[in-house]
């Protein structure tokens, strides 16, 4: 096996911990924006989203080194960049494409990185 | 003068973001039973955790979110560093470069 299946391997339970975390915190901040700032069912459902995220963040951190675990957080970014387009409607960029291109492919290499 | 410090700021606050992610590392060394070590260091990394987001908050009003948003990700780094001293955790050449890309991706993300 070489390193980067190795690395995927060993901090498998914690990446995929790691990358649900990412994506309740995403869901948790669409239905804050959908909330309006008003206090309702969606601020709410955002509130335990977010904090199901934080749980599930800190879990994720027994299974895997913080080197690797913590970085990929910010798949979150590109969980919002879909959310953001597809359920807000909202405009997506050239460079926002390139940019999440980019954080995937950090993402990955970190990801396979432990070795 | 104000540039320097907002630097020291962002500097700040993504650091205490890293602490935070450091304590809740170490509160899972032995697995999640109730115990002192375990609320203790939750307790330090909640706080550190929170310290930052309160300071990023602040940050919010004086500085646009375009730009606070991606420096933001700046936090990896001084995971990698933490990570690196604390944990004796390797630090390959992939993680470098990978923190890299996600600090040049959340850039492009505001454009």
């Amino acid at each position: 096996m070489n390193k980067f299946t190795r690395s995927i391997k060993d901090n498998g339970l914690g990446i995929s911990l790691m990358v649900l975390a990412a994506l309740q915190t995403a869901l948790g901040q669409m239905f804050w924006k959908m909330s309006g700032g008003e206090i309702n069912f969606y601020l709410l459902l955002g509130f335990f989203l977010y904090s199901l995220g934080a749980v599930l963040m800190i879990v994720s951190f027994r299974f895997g080194s913080l080197s690797v675990l913590h970085p990929l957080l910010s798949i979150g970014y590109v969980f919002a960049l879909f959310f953001g387009s597809i359920i807000l409607q909202e405009t997506i960029t050239e460079s926002n494409l390139i940019g999440t291109f980019l954080i995937i492919v950090g993402a990955a290499l970190i990801g396979g990185g432990d070795n | 003068m104000v540039t320097i410090k907002w630097i020291l700021v962002v500097a700040l606050f993504t650091l205490f973001g890293a602490i935070g992610g450091y304590f809740f590392k170490k509160a899972t060394t032995h697995g999640f039973a109730l115990n002192g070590f375990f609320i203790k260091h939750l307790f330090i990394g909640g706080s550190f955790y929170g310290a930052g987001a309160i300071l990023n908050i602040i940050t919010l009003n004086y500085l646009p979110y375009t730009i606070v948003f991606p420096l933001t990700s700046i936090t990896y780094v001084w995971t990698l560093l933490l990570s690196y001293f604390f944990l004796q955790e390797i630090i390959t050449f992939k993680k470098v470069i990978g923190v890299t890309f996600i600090i040049a991706g959340s850039f492009l993300l505001i454009l």
